[in-house]
């Protein structure tokens, strides 16, 4: 276990993994001034040189870093600072952004992650995100928890996609809530629920990496405790 | 404080101010909304008012004796027989028999003019069909010619002029009080094609021609429109290639619409052999037309999807497939169904594409298929509307309504299926 910075949350997670995200100043390596340990020795992702451009604007600069496995990393920062950004490197949420560049190397077990052979699906099954912003499918609760694993074909029968649901909203504190309107539409929940499900819904399809972008501004205090 | 006290009085003299802008415009918004309502009800009066006779015809009934030497007709089945016999004698006899000062030959001629042209026919036909008939009296309705029709339905409207003789115009007065002339409701118009008579023809034809125009046009620009849409907002890369054709759809929308006809005459017709006055020729000029409004209106709707639900979407590990077809088809496919079904209705109704292709053709028959000629409604409307027989003037007015009905039950399904499918998100 190393870390970066000193924001950590010291939370335990039953995944592999949880990077929760708050952002480091992204100057620290080039200005000498790191905290902790930035490398390990055996890291779920290895992060070399990382340059994040949005055409002439840079991003990031110049990152190093290791995040090692079944590791809870918070990067902390201020706005604007490229949290979000560095995040969505990680499982190339950037792709779809046309001007979006990336430089260095970003390594996932080893295997580069912006190899162009490389399938982008099969990435963001093992590194699930949830978003800054609650964005629910506008579907049943049901539906939007079951949504990962049936594409996935993680569960051949009703029953199983049944307790997959049952447990990822019970991770995310929300079953009790939910139990007994999996029918209804998720877009009628309040806000925290919303943000809430979408992670149950990140949950479902047991990613090895979670990546969540500042996924407690749209909780109140003791959600948040409970996540 | 005092500055704080002359601070909430400009707020509230502003206020004063504000509010008046915000009611002035208000009543702009009322005003033309009441203008537009008031515009369209007048239109509807209108047309209400002059063409609602359309739904109306004259008929003449009549006991008729079917004499054989009358007609000099012994076998019904006959055809030679048949060529030779006099069908309109009985008829004229028994129009005589309620008008019995009509007696000699040249006033037997006028009440004859009483009919249709295709009262003999009818009774012909009926003989055909039950040979049995043969010297029996049966009551048979035929329709009224067109001069007794006007006469009946427009004597006191000075835009229609009375072709009868005064003395013809008692005598239809008095069939009136009788009886034997009278008005109902017009079936003819919905069950028959276009014809020579205007007693005899429908509207049937047009609807018939017109709802194969739209099958074939639906069939081609939806699936095609759609899937340009979607094509170009979620895959196609983003250069100048795609910019080109971006414009050029826009070019295309704004294309009048007969250039189109045009190009249909000169490409299905006149390259590749397709027959004239067809509805899959209509159907796929009007495609064209309709193409780029789907197209334009199902890329608004796609680019609407909010972009969160994209990225979750693909943060859970969906395809770019499975994205496009699990969430950003379904969220747009209100838009998309609202922007179609509005190019539909557009290519109802059209006119000047198919008079180039020859939907402009005087057909009786009731088309039965893609490849059998036919006409569509608007250009029906065009034909009756052109006619210099009076009774097709109020059948043109009928046919618009017709049409409009359409229209407005089109639209209406527009809304309804937005309605259905709207979700919030």
């Amino acid at each position: 276990m190393n870390t970066m910075n000193p924001g950590i949350s010291a939370e335990a997670s039953t995944k592999d993994e949880v990077v929760a995200d708050k952002k480091p100043e992204d100057t620290v390596i080039e200005e000498g001034k790191t905290v902790g340990k930035p490398f390990s020795e055996d890291p779920k992702f290895k992060l070399r040189n990382v340059d994040v451009s949005y055409g002439a604007d840079r991003a990031i600069k110049n990152i190093s870093l290791d995040i090692g496995r079944n590791e809870v990393i918070a990067f902390i920062g201020p706005s604007g600072c490229g949290k979000s950004t560095f995040l969505r490197c990680l499982n190339r949420m950037n792709d779809s952004i046309d001007i979006c560049r990336i430089k260095g190397s970003l390594e996932l077990d080893d295997q580069n992650i912006y190899d162009p052979k490389r399938d982008v699906v099969e990435l963001r099954a093992r590194v699930g995100m949830v978003f800054q912003k609650p964005n629910p499918f506008p579907k049943s609760i049901y539906d939007n928890v079951a949504y990962g694993p049936r594409i996935h074909g993680l569960a051949n029968r009703k029953s199983e996609l049944d307790d997959i649901v049952e447990n990822s909203l019970r991770k995310a504190g929300l079953w009790n809530e939910a139990k007994d309107r999996l029918d209804a539409t998720a877009t009628g929940m309040s806000g925290g629920q919303q943000q809430r499900l979408c992670i149950a819904r990140a949950i479902a399809v047991s990613p090895e990496v979670i990546l969540m972008d500042e996924p407690c501004s749209a909780l109140d205090p003791i959600a948040t405790a409970r996540v | 404080m005092t500055d704080q006290r002359s601070q909430a009085e400009i707020v509230r003299n502003s206020l004063k101010h504000r509010y008046r802008k915000e009611r002035r415009f208000r009543l702009y918004g009322i005003l033309a909304i009441f203008i537009a309502l008031a515009s369209l009800f007048t239109l509807f009066a209108d047309i209400i008012s002059k063409g609602y006779t359309g739904f109306v015809k004259t008929t003449i009934t009549l006991d008729v004796t079917l004499d054989s030497e009358m007609m000099y007709l012994d076998d019904p089945t006959d055809e030679d027989q048949r060529s030779m016999a006099d069908f309109v004698a009985p008829i004229i006899a028994a129009l005589q028999e309620q008008v019995p000062e009509a007696n000699s030959a040249g006033e037997k001629r006028e009440l004859g003019r009483f009919l249709g042209t295709f009262a003999a026919s009818e009774v012909r036909d009926l003989l055909i069909k039950n040979p049995d008939l043969l010297n029996t009296t049966q009551t048979i309705e035929f329709p009224a010619h067109d001069r007794v029709s006007v006469y009946v339905k427009h004597a006191d409207n000075p835009r229609y002029s009375i072709q009868l003789s005064e003395q013809q115009q008692r005598w239809v007065d008095e069939l009136l009080e009788k009886g034997v002339i009278d008005t109902s409701f017009n079936d003819v118009l919905f069950s028959r094609g276009d014809s020579r008579e205007p007693a005899n023809a429908g509207v049937l034809g047009a609807i018939v021609g017109s709802l194969l125009t739209m099958l074939v046009t639906l069939a081609i620009s939806f699936p095609m429109g759609i899937a340009a849409a979607v094509y170009l907002e979620e895959f196609a890369p983003q250069n100048k290639l795609t910019d080109f054709i971006e414009v050029n759809i826009n070019n295309l929308a704004a294309v009048p619409s007969i250039i189109f006809g045009l190009l249909g005459l000169a490409v299905f017709i006149n390259l590749f052999g397709m027959p004239r006055s067809v509805p899959v020729v209509g159907g796929l000029v009007l495609s064209l037309m309709t193409l780029p409004t789907i197209i334009i209106s199902s890329r608004a709707a796609i680019k609407s999807v909010p972009p969160s639900v994209r990225e979750a979407a693909e943060g859970v590990g969906a395809s770019k497939m499975q994205v496009v077809l699990h969430h950003v088809v379904p969220l747009a496919m209100p838009g998309m169904l609202t922007g179609s079904i509005i190019g539909m209705a557009q290519a109802l109704g059209e006119t000047a594409p198919l008079l180039l292709i020859g939907m402009v053709a005087f057909i009786v028959d009731v088309p039965d298929g893609f490849f059998s000629s036919a006409t569509v409604l608007p250009v029906q409307v065009y034909l009756w509307a052109s006619s210099s027989e009076q009774g097709f003037v109020e059948l043109a007015s009928a046919a618009i309504m017709v049409l409009l009905t359409f229209m407005i039950s089109m639209n209406a399904l527009a809304i309804w299926l937005r309605k259905r499918l709207e979700r919030r998100w």
